[in-house]
């Protein structure tokens, strides 16, 4: 793992983007410690997708600081992308390659990193290294994405939804991969609807709505928060509040589209 | 990761995508070959097409089918969001273009080693006469064609009106490359073939290209960086 200059992996300020006349993301600020798994929550249509685009470097902000990595997109972008690791939302992969084939692929583009076979080793996808990606299940297409965002040894991960669609097994078993790779020492930011996963898996969480960040702590802290301010209850039940408690209060029970 | 090396890279991938299933390249060939078909039913009378009519009629199969095969092709990568992927890595972003567009070239090169004996016996039309200028322009009009498709056809890839974006961003950009292509293969076809006139278009194509190509490298990545 090359050496990691600042104690933070990312840092976003004042963050700016519009599509015409929607705005996606409205001056946000965040900072991501390096280290840590770092969860940004909200409804669709929150900016959680822009923002994290930005922070990726394949969308230019209309306004604001995005340091990645202690480096930025406009002077390092080269040297960037050989450190970090990203999963695409819903990736598919091109369906005709095989498993190795698809890794192999994404392997060369980096200098550094685990083999292949390693990689495929980490995912357990053995058994699946020649199977075209078409014939693999969501769990199984869901683990070659995240073993092609390490491939380049990466040292800050980049995870849009990545167990969206999965079985409860399947799911456990990204969470398996991702609380691996955060043992190792690496930084992780997660885009997730779900918020067991993120109590789970992130050590601080965002929650953004209309391109703001509304919350912002570890999930104790927000869970914590919604118990000190007493709301009204509405069954009567013997459990503590949850992260999705916290979710709903903030962000409200009607519906989004996209 | 040097540019060469990327560019051959997403060219396999593509090569090796098409070997296993072939549906572009069969999809394209078929288009091809039924558009010279028609048009040999609707413009050969007796035994005797219409004069010039070869040149007209190769260039309109070439230029449909690469529509065809460039929108099949970026069809195929939205579904898999591969080209999203592909920038997301330390890949040189012109590399991936330069790759896309070499495969998008074999793909037509493909057709027109089709298309060009086709056209010949249905049209009567002495297109092996002078081989190697033929290949100069068709080889040179394709490469013209196929830069600035292959460039709006990626920055289309995420949006809905794709499919009718695509030809008509396309063809008025390209104009001048069917017009040199239509022409120098004209002058090909006279008897005898006037091959100043084939050398001057082949000049003009050239042009084109180096305009066209050296565009494409330059607005690839800040196109498909919005």
């Amino acid at each position: 793992m090359s050496e990691i200059e600042t104690t933070s992996a990312l840092r976003v300020r004042n963050l700016r983007k519009s599509f015409q006349e929607v705005i996606a993301v409205d001056g946000i600020d965040l900072e991501v410690r390096a280290g840590e798994c770092f969860g940004l929550l909200g409804p669709n249509g929150a900016g959680k997708t822009t923002t994290v685009e930005i922070c990726e470097g394949l969308t230019e902000p209309d306004a604001g600081e995005v340091e990645v990595l202690g480096r930025r997109w406009a002077s390092d972008a080269d040297a960037l992308r050989q450190r970090l690791g990203i999963q695409l939302q819903e990736t598919q992969l091109s369906d005709k390659l095989t498993v190795v084939e698809t890794l192999n692929l994404f392997r060369s583009f980096f200098g550094q990193g685990p083999t292949p076979g390693e990689v495929i080793a980490l995912v357990q996808l053995e058994e699946k290294r020649h199977a075209k990606v078409v014939t693999l299940s969501g769990g199984q297409k869901q683990r070659l994405a995240l073993a092609c965002s390490l491939v380049g040894d990466p040292d800050l991960l980049f995870l849009d939804e990545p167990t969206t669609g999965l079985d409860p097994q399947a799911r456990r078993q990204v969470w398996d991969l991702i609380e691996e790779f955060r043992r190792a020492g690496r930084t992780i930011l997660l885009t997730t609807h779900y918020m067991e996963e993120a109590e789970r898996l992130c050590d601080r969480v965002a929650i953004m709505d209309h391109g703001r960040v509304i919350a912002r702590g570890s999930p104790r802290e927000l869970i914590e928060d919604l118990d000190r301010q007493g709301k009204p209850l509405t069954e009567l039940r013997a459990r503590t509040a949850t992260l999705e408690d916290v979710f709903v209060s903030l962000t409200g029970h009607h519906l989004r589209d996209e | 990761m040097s540019f060469a090396t990327t560019a051959f890279l997403v060219l396999k991938k593509d090569f090796t995508i098409e070997v296993k299933s072939g549906e572009i390249l069969y999809t394209t060939l078929f288009f091809a070959v039924s558009c010279v078909l028609i048009f040999a039913i609707a413009f050969v009378r007796e035994g005797q097409p219409v004069e010039g009519a070869g040149a007209g009629i190769l260039w309109i199969a070439v230029l449909f089918a690469g529509n065809l095969a460039l929108g099949r092709t970026f069809e195929r990568e939205r579904y898999g969001e591969t080209v999203r992927a592909l920038l997301l890595t330390p890949a040189p972003r012109a590399a991936i273009y330069v790759g896309k567009l070499l495969g998008i070239v074999a793909l037509l090169v493909a057709a027109e080693c089709l298309l060009v004996p086709m056209v010949a016996f249905l049209f009567d039309a002495p297109l092996f006469a002078r081989p190697l200028l033929l290949a100069a322009i068709l080889g040179l009009g394709t490469v013209g064609f196929a830069s600035v498709g292959t460039l709006f056809a990626a920055m289309l890839v995420r949006s809905r009106t794709r499919d009718v974006m695509l030809p008509i961003l396309l063809y008025p950009i390209t104009v001048p490359v069917i017009i040199a292509g239509v022409l120098g293969t004209s002058a090909l076809l006279q008897s005898p073939a006037d091959e100043p006139v084939a050398l001057l278009w082949i000049w003009l194509l050239v042009s084109f290209d180096v305009v066209f190509v050296t565009l494409a490298l330059w607005t690839f990545e800040p196109l498909m960086t919005e």
